[in-house]
């Protein structure tokens, strides 16, 4: 049977005697029901007292650290039975309780002016190693077409799988909503000035040269890129990028290189799926609200969507592909081995990704402006 | 604690069967074993950390399969675990690692003021052989071994009545590790709780344990004291005949010659 943890007070030859008795363990002292804790915070100490532990039953380092509190942090002068409890009250002897404070977070004056310089210097580093990480690549890739046994085409074939084949449906649920969405908006603005056909152009010109790219680009920054990071920055984790290279395997041939070209060569046809759809989406659309008929769009599409419009979405797609591809495993094999880093990392990746789609999208804009349209 | 009729299934591949186990207060008990044999499975069912393919676990008196999530909750406040890895929050720093049991479970309740904690992780901080400077660390500064101390403290921190140790000395230095060996001892001593750990080093449980568990060919082929190990029927088991010979087994063979 536990016994409660007690303080009593007694005086005898002129001295007060404390006796400690019961369970000194940190949870039943902390306990709202317990009175001992209360007792001991109220007690005002004499030199002279006799502190007597001879009675307690059980002492956990929290009850001991309790005690050790309420003597200011030594051994009272006068005791009984400290010695049966002596390996904690050793320890607390022996130790420093006192946690060193921790660094400030304060900005010295000029501080800020240094810290604004190493982050662009961080970003200088990281756009110039992501260019050997690109240089690495056709290294690596000519590496294989002079050995092609050493393609890691299992890899490859993978990549290609779950950035293509395993993102058809939801790249065409995408692209079918886009071209409703797409197709409603400009219905109201045809039909006023008696243009209905002229969806055909919108549509067509819309999705292969911007949105069907843009589309695809957005669901392997999020499916593909995502995972990509996450996948080579736990092999940093569990090391085994270091055991590839402990065997004289390159990490870049054998796990950046087939994803990089898999992703780059997945994503026109990705491009495709997705301008079929979404152009499909606004032939259902302009049927029921413009009356331009399925056969119509067959007979017009050709002469409004130039095959040079479809070729630039499709060259748009590769560059995504390869751009997404070398970023996400660039920010996956720089990755700390610790998930704190490895989180930073996957979400650099998946916003430098982004980026990349629009500045891409929009320097395409500018540089393709006079061709085909 | 108490297993009874535990099986462990991974699809079609049988990991346990009809395993039966008991540690009583007090008691170190170790489960050894081959490697791959479960053993860590077998610790994270006995934990609730997984469940059983069937089979009773009773820890502390009570089911811990059947529980409500209060009762668990408070069951699990009167143990510590100690992971193989450590299992650090790489979030937080080292103190905030072994304060975190404390705050989370708010074992401590209201009158444990900020202070009273800041002293209780520095106390077990110093406990496992840390410097006060390293409170400050993140996990990803530290080394295998600190990392098995941070964890050791914050499986002390809650003071609890059961401990659970998934290989506390692999990864460690051999003084290290017997230092660790010690100071668990001392902890054992001291508190008198009790201990289910899984270990490889046999020297480590010739150190501590007082009663040892052989878990192989998917059961526990031994369960008794330690000395009963080294004679008898027990002896004979070829997979306990391997584990004690050569150097693996002779520290369990210095503590009990006889």
């Amino acid at each position: 049977m536990k016994s409660a943890p007690r303080l009593e007070i007694s005086r005898e030859a002129g001295h007060r005697r404390i006796r400690v008795s019961g369970e000194w363990v940190l949870y039943v002292l902390l306990d709202p029901q317990c009175s001992a804790l209360k007792q001991l915070q109220a007690l005002i100490f004499e030199a002279d007292d006799v502190w007597d532990l001879t009675s307690v039953e059980r002492l956990d380092s929290g009850g001991a650290l309790i005690l050790w509190r309420a003597w200011g942090g030594k051994r009272p002068e006068h005791d009984e039975g400290l010695e049966g409890h002596s390996s904690w009250f050793k320890r607390l002897e022996a130790i420093r309780l006192e946690r060193p404070s921790p660094p400030k977070p304060f900005i010295r004056p000029g501080e800020l002016l240094y810290r604004l310089g190493t982050n662009i210097a961080a970003f200088g580093r990281q756009f110039y190693e992501i260019l050997l990480a690109i240089g690495q690549f056709f290294v690596d890739l000519w590496h294989c077409a002079e050995n092609p046994r050493l393609f890691p085409l299992r890899e490859f074939s993978a990549t290609i799988f779950r950035a293509g084949a395993q993102s058809v449906f939801l790249l065409a649920f995408l692209g079918v909503i886009t071209g409703l969405v797409l197709t409603w908006e400009i219905v109201g603005n045809l039909v006023q000035f008696g243009l209905n056909q002229q969806v055909i152009n919108a549509v067509g010109l819309a999705f292969t040269r911007e949105l069907g790219p843009f589309i695809a680009a957005l669901v392997l920054v999020g499916r593909i890129g995502s995972s990509t990071t996450a996948g080579i920055g736990a092999m940093r984790i569990t090391e085994e990028t270091d055991a590839l290279r402990a065997f004289g395997v390159s990490p870049t041939l054998r796990v950046v290189m087939p994803k990089v070209l898999g992703m780059t060569i997945a994503m026109p046809l990705m491009v495709v799926w997705t301008d079929f759809w979404g152009i499909l989406g606004g032939v259902y659309l302009s049927e029921t609200q413009l009356g331009v008929t399925w056969q119509m769009w067959l007979k017009w599409f050709p002469g409004a969507v130039p095959v040079d419009d479809f070729f630039i979405g499709i060259a748009k797609g590769a560059i995504f592909g390869f751009l997404i591809g070398i970023s996400s495993a660039y920010y996956g094999l720089t990755a700390p081995p610790d998930t704190q880093g490895l989180t930073r990392h996957i979400t650099r990746s998946v916003v430098v990704g982004l980026s990349l789609i629009l500045v891409i999208e929009s320097a395409a804009g500018f540089m393709t402006s006079g061709v085909a349209l | 604690m108490e297993v009874r009729g535990l099986e462990t299934r991974f699809g079609r591949a049988v990991v346990h069967r009809d395993v039966n186990l008991t540690a009583y207060r007090g008691d170190v008990l170790a489960i050894i074993g081959t490697t791959g044999g479960g053993k860590t499975t077998l610790l994270h069912e006995i934990t609730g950390l997984r469940r059983p393919s069937a089979g009773t676990v009773r820890v502390l008196g009570k089911d811990i399969h059947h529980l409500h999530w209060r009762e668990a909750r408070a069951l699990r406040k009167r143990w510590g675990m100690l992971f193989q890895q450590g299992a650090l929050f790489s979030a937080f720093t080292v103190y905030n690692n072994i304060a975190f049991p404390l705050r989370e479970l708010r074992t401590l309740g209201e009158a444990a003021d900020e202070r009273l904690i800041h002293d209780l992780v520095m106390l077990k901080l110093a406990m496992t052989g840390m410097q006060p400077e390293d409170a400050n660390k993140r996990p990803a500064e530290l080394s295998g071994g600190m990392i098995k101390r941070v964890a050791l403290a914050r499986a002390l921190a809650v003071e609890a009545e059961l401990l659970f140790l998934d290989e506390p000395t692999s990864g460690l230095d051999p003084i290290t590790a017997r230092d660790l060996d010690k100071l668990l001892a001392d902890i054992h001593g001291e508190l008198g709780l009790s201990i289910v750990m899984v270990s490889h080093d046999l020297e480590s449980v010739a150190a501590l344990a007082n009663r040892v568990a052989v878990l192989a060919e998917q059961r526990i082929i031994y369960e008794g004291p330690v000395e009963g190990l080294m004679g008898g029927e027990a002896v004979s088991h070829p997979v306990i005949k391997r584990l004690l010979e050569g150097s693996r087994g002779a520290a369990l063979r210095n503590r009990y010659p006889n």
